[in-house]
């Protein structure tokens, strides 16, 4: 059973990402396998959160995967193809950017988590306002922990923000939560079957924005304020990020270890 | 037509204005009787000097309640309108710093939240150390984000660590989701959810339950305090020194005259 089998035909398709519309929120449907991340996921996915900004009648987006998958992190086989240390540096610069823009979105967010959210995966729902997760199947995990990688400065503030006294369990511990265990340690808001995921998901966005909606720059500033220090560790990071010879050690042993 | 909480307060001890001081055994009763209970000067001062009087009394904790539909519905931007620009500033400051003399109180302080505490008079609510909120009615909403305004940077410090880290702090402060009673207990706003006829009886309760039979050596819990909301005193400081509050006052006053 998919989310998106209650949708409509996607307004817009790029890659395997689909744009649909449940009343004013946008959903956007993540159609590529493990929904790994790379440049092209990334591209594709910016031109939808463009379109969805531009969009003024619209009042929160969701996202959402399709089958096993919500996000399964990095696309470690591709980043093992990169031809140059400066390629290197501007994916990694271009996903932090990528998390700081859900991040501080002027329209709430919500991550329906389908299945697996692991890693990178795990870091992108935890960018959203709000997460939901199926309670049948997949789990959510930090597992960085165990493949030997480490977050960059501005990821432990914003999880920690967000998750609070749990934070040494996910993050340090690299625990696994279904979805019921993640609901019970306030790691989401609901956890639905997975054949209401969407239509909750709606529904608890809707009883954040009420009748009218968030005014979108307000939304916005509360967010910068909110995650104030958050974002000040992300500028420092970004002119380190990728640069590190640690960093592309360990990505590319990982990567002769899984092949 | 106000109704009043059941719990049978003794005659009061002062009246400032609309504010009134009563004493329920060795707990000092703060009770607002001016409908919405708007952020103001007046309501400052008397405020403070309620503070003063149950400060030099040796009494062992503080309930602030009011009576009616709200408990504070947030700061009077009506009067905004009419008043100065420095007057505004002043005010800024002045509130400012009651939010830190509660928040760092010598005795353990408890807000009974009897009806709708908006936007300040959220703020205020979560500044004591303890929350009750009434069950049957009235929310609790951090409601900025739906009006176009913003915190100063230190009520972020505060309300972190008070609502603390969490879906609970984002939901509230970025999302501006307003809690019934029972919604602000499940989500760790609030202790208690009592009704309305048992709201202050068992404030009262829960007071004592913390201070059980001595109270709290109020210099020891002076300093615990300090030392617990250090950021939020640094943040205060900073604030203050940086000209951030006033910067406040005169971005609400600017509003406030649209």
């Amino acid at each position: 059973m998919n989310v998106s089998d209650h949708l409509h035909k996607p307004v817009k398709t790029l890659n395997g990402l689909e744009l649909h519309y449940v009343g004013d929120f946008a959903v956007i449907v993540m159609d590529r396998g493990e929904n790994r991340l790379n440049t092209d996921f990334l591209d594709c996915f910016n031109e939808l959160m463009d379109d969805v900004e531009r969009n003024s009648s619209c009042k929160g987006l969701i996202t959402t995967g399709k089958g096993k998958f919500y996000g399964n992190g990095l696309d470690l086989k591709w980043i093992a193809g990169l031809k140059s240390p400066e390629m290197f540096h501007e994916f990694f610069v271009k996903i932090s950017l990528w998390l700081k823009r859900i991040l501080v979105f002027p329209l709430p967010t919500l991550a329906a988590i389908n299945g697996h959210a692991y890693a990178g995966g795990a870091l992108m729902a935890f960018a959203h306002d709000l997460r939901v997760q199926n309670k049948e199947k997949g789990w959510l995990c930090f597992n960085e922990v165990f493949i030997s990688r480490q977050f960059q400065p501005f990821h432990y503030l914003y999880i920690r923000t967000k998750i609070g006294q749990n934070y040494t369990e996910a993050i340090v511990l690299g625990k696994r939560y279904t979805g019921s265990e993640a609901l019970s340690n306030g790691l989401v808001h609901a956890a639905p079957s997975m054949s209401l995921l969407l239509s909750e998901s709606v529904q608890l966005l809707k009883s954040f924005c009420g009748k009218s909606g968030y005014p979108r720059e307000s939304l916005h500033l509360m967010k910068c304020d909110v995650y104030r220090d958050v974002l000040e560790q992300h500028q420092r990071d970004m002119s380190g990020i990728g640069r590190e010879k640690k960093e592309t050690k360990i990505v590319a042993n990982d990567v002769k270890s899984r092949l | 037509m106000s109704v009043k909480s059941s719990a049978h307060l003794n005659a009061p001890v002062r009246n400032v204005g609309t504010m009134t001081l009563y004493f329920v055994d060795d707990i000092a009763v703060i009770v607002m009787d001016n409908g919405e209970n708007r952020l103001n000067d007046t309501f400052v001062i008397a405020f403070n000097e309620l503070l003063d009087d149950v400060e030099s009394n040796s009494c062992r904790g503080l309930i602030t309640t009011s009576v009616g539909k709200f408990y504070c519905n947030g700061l009077d931007l009506a009067w905004m309108n009419e008043i100065s620009k420095e007057q505004t500033r002043d005010f800024f400051l002045k509130f400012s710093k009651l939010i830190m003399r509660l928040l760092l109180f010598p005795v353990p302080s408890l807000a009974a939240v009897n009806g709708h505490a908006f936007a300040g008079g959220a703020l205020l609510a979560i500044t004591h150390d303890l929350q009750v909120q009434r069950r049957d009615t009235g929310w609790l909403c951090f409601n900025e984000v739906f009006i176009n305004k913003q915190f100063i940077k230190f009520h972020y410090t505060l309300m972190r660590t008070k609502i603390g880290t969490g879906h609970s702090y984002t939901d509230a402060v970025i999302l501006g989701k307003r809690y019934t009673g029972p919604e602000a207990l499940i989500n760790g706003l609030v202790h208690a959810a009592p009704s309305m006829p048992l709201l202050l009886s068992e404030s009262i309760q829960l007071l004592k339950s913390f201070y059980g039979k001595s109270g709290y050596p109020r210099e020891s819990l002076q300093l615990m305090k300090s030392d617990v909301y250090r950021d939020v005193i640094n943040q205060y400081q900073q604030d203050l020194s940086e000209g951030h509050i006033i910067n406040k006052g005169d971005i609400i006053a600017k509003k406030a005259k649209l």
